[in-house]
């Protein structure tokens, strides 16, 4: 029996020679992994904010460093482009604007309705003023390059003005139809020449101008089709340019360098978290945005949102002793059922389509105020006494005031005033302090929202 | 030029109403820290014979409490520290007015509480500034430091004012030594007494 025991013994001694008994965390371990996880959690945070306060001053410098153009000039410019959209497609013709400058091509069909425009552009600008600081503004408006028709016998035109040095001529459709238009860029190239200035060279260029122009006019075949626009502009090129292009462009026009104004209202879905189960709340959100396109189909927005929040149950309960005579024992309880939320989502829209845009944003939300019910209780030896306040505001250390989130979403354009969007959102970062609010979900959460968006 | 000093002006009137937003103080809802101290402030320890006795305001349902005994003319301040559920084994100590006279409170309490020794109240006639100590036994006996022979002083060591919910009072910390006696005769030595009482006027 006893041989049994000392084999055992033995046994117990050989297997359990290498053991080492791991060391439990203490608590001052854990306190010293829970105050550098805070002190972590803490940099991050002001990582993000720096972030955001980057962004927004990015975006400020953006939006007063873009140049300022008239939406005239834009729109002049973009419908040009517009005009010349299709002809590239088709490459009918060469392309000549590289080569155009300081020669005279040969080839005759090297003509555009875009010259006419131009050859327009600065009879404006010589109407405005007559002098050669004029043309050196239009030399330095005008960017692209000039293509006179294959006119050999006018050689000099290429050396006559700067202005004419730099008009753009843009490849137009093969087969052009040239009906009654002809005789209206006639007329428009002939006002051009009554509203020259006195300047003997200005007027030379233009005359000269008028009657390339003429020239291809007749040398053109039959096929251009020209339409006159309004009394600024004198032909936009019809066929074959699609209409969604055309569109677009006016719409660009429209939104030229300029803040707009938007009126947002709508309606917040998410999710409230209460002992463990999970409740869907919805609640209006107001605001305005202010909005900036950046490039052809890019726009971005910087807005600031409010939203009166309920369907929390954010509880608190607080006990502190005292000592004086007596011993008292004072609880609070403090239950958060409303919170007042502003969010600032900096937005980047891109527009699909003539009526769609999708969106992506980045946001930070921030804690204004919460509302909510407070109960005091005070015990000692003389009695007990309870005191209960509803509608208490402020805030609470558990509730943490801003958070980072990132949103995806549409636009549909409903009509020149009223657009309709929606986006859901994710937190990136967390909206509670951890284990603060006995079973509220800390974890970053979704939520989705919807607006009815109205422009000024 | 004027354009964009405006746009800047607004831009910078924006950021303005952000930091208005931003700085808005907002109450904080949490407990303040209640009144008194976070621990036990008033005691009275002292060896009573061989026995050695520790009351301590706020444990074992100890309370203590203030008052002021109004006489013919003579005034005195009290403190006791009992158990209200039980009405044996407790202190009282007593500190008599200045002046034979009794005067507007507060000043009769400013004027007869300050450091420095006393004499115990050991004779029929009221002494001004003097002190007493009382105990009552588990019996319920009394035993009381008046009308015997003290070999040692009263010290009152510390004098803090202190306001509680409004009330003015004043905090000591004594030091005693003394002899009590029963309506039977008995005596009790009392040794390394201290103490640390409130006396108000409330």
């Amino acid at each position: 029996m006893e041989k049994k025991r000392k084999d055992l013994d033995n046994f117990l001694k050989e297997n359990l020679s290498d053991f080492v008994l791991s060391k439990k965390k203490g608590d001052w371990e854990l306190l010293n992994h829970l105050l550098i996880e805070q002190k972590r959690k803490k940099k991050n945070r002001k990582q993000l904010l720096f972030i955001f306060c980057f962004l927004i001053i990015l975006t400020s410098v953006v939006f007063l460093l873009l140049p300022v153009e008239k939406p005239r000039n834009f729109s002049h410019k973009h419908k040009v482009a517009a005009s010349t959209i299709p002809a590239k497609e088709n490459n009918s013709f060469k392309n000549g604007t590289d080569n155009s400058t300081e020669t005279i091509p040969s080839n005759k069909n090297k003509i555009d309705g875009g010259a006419v425009n131009d050859i327009h552009q600065i009879k404006l600008e010589n109407k405005s003023t007559a002098s050669e600081k004029k043309n050196s503004v239009i030399h330095s408006k005008m960017k692209d390059v000039v293509l006179y028709p294959g006119n050999e016998q006018n050689p000099r035109t290429e050396v006559s003005t700067p202005a004419k040095t730099e008009i753009a001529l843009t490849i137009p459709h093969s087969n052009l139809h040239f009906s009654d238009s002809d005789k209206t860029i006639f007329q428009e190239t002939k006002n051009a020449e009554s509203f020259a200035p006195g300047d003997l060279q200005d007027t030379v260029s233009l005359n000269n101008l008028s009657q390339q122009t003429t020239n291809q006019s007749l040398i053109v075949s039959d096929s251009l089709n020209l339409k006159a626009v309004n009394s600024d502009s004198l032909a936009v090129i019809t066929k074959n340019n699609l209409p969604t292009d055309s569109s677009i462009s006016k719409e660009l026009i429209a939104k030229t360098n300029f803040f707009y104004l938007n009126f947002y209202a709508g309606a917040n879905i998410y999710t409230t978290s209460s002992e463990f189960t999970n409740q869907e709340n919805i609640a209006p959100l107001t605001g305005l945005e202010v909005t900036h396109p950046l490039a052809s189909g890019f726009i971005i927005g910087l807005t600031g949102l409010y939203s009166f929040q309920g369907g929390y149950h954010l509880g608190d309960t607080v006990t502190k002793e005292s000592y004086f005579f007596d011993k008292n024992v004072w609880k609070k309880t403090i239950h958060i059922h409303q919170l007042h939320k502003l969010y600032f989502p900096l937005t980047f829209y891109y527009a699909l389509a003539k009526k769609h845009s999708i969106l992506s944003a980045i946001q930070l939300s921030y804690l204004l105020n919460t509302n909510g019910n407070s109960t005091e209780m005070h015990h000692s030896s003389a009695g007990d006494s309870e005191t209960q306040k509803n509608n208490v505001k402020g805030y609470m250390d558990g509730i943490k005031s801003t958070t980072l989130n990132v949103s995806l979403g549409y636009q549909y354009r409903m009509s020149k005033r009223f657009d309709v969007s929606s986006r859901i959102t994710r937190e990136l970062t967390e909206g509670y302090t951890k284990g603060y609010f006995y079973g509220v979900n800390t974890k970053p959460a979704w939520s989705f929202q919807t607006f009815l968006i109205v422009k000024f | 030029m004027q354009k964009k000093i405006s746009r800047i002006a607004k831009y910078l009137m924006g950021l303005v109403a952000l930091t208005f937003i931003f700085s808005c103080k907002k109450e904080h809802l949490e407990i303040d820290s209640p009144p008194g101290s976070p621990e036990p402030l008033i005691y009275i320890t002292a060896k009573l014979n061989t026995d050695s006795v520790y009351f301590t305001g706020g444990i074992n349902s100890y309370v203590g409490s203030a008052s002021v005994s109004d006489t013919l003319t003579y005034r005195t301040f009290n403190f006791t520290l009992k158990n209200p559920q039980n009405s044996h084994s407790y202190f009282q100590i007593s500190i008599n007015n200045y002046k034979n006279v009794q005067g507007v409170l507060l000043d009769d309490l400013d004027s007869s509480i300050y450091t420095g020794a006393r004499h115990y109240q050991d004779t029929i006639h009221f002494m001004p500034l003097a002190a007493t100590v009382v105990w009552i036994d588990s019996a319920g006996v009394r035993f009381s430091s008046v009308f015997l022979h003290q070999t040692h002083l009263f010290s009152i060591q510390s004098v803090e004012d202190i306001i509680y919910e409004n009330k003015n009072y004043k905090k000591l910390t004594v030091q005693f030594v003394c002899n009590l006696r029963d309506m039977n005769g008995h005596i009790l030595h009392l040794t390394n007494g201290n103490a640390i009482i409130i006396l108000g006027i409330n």
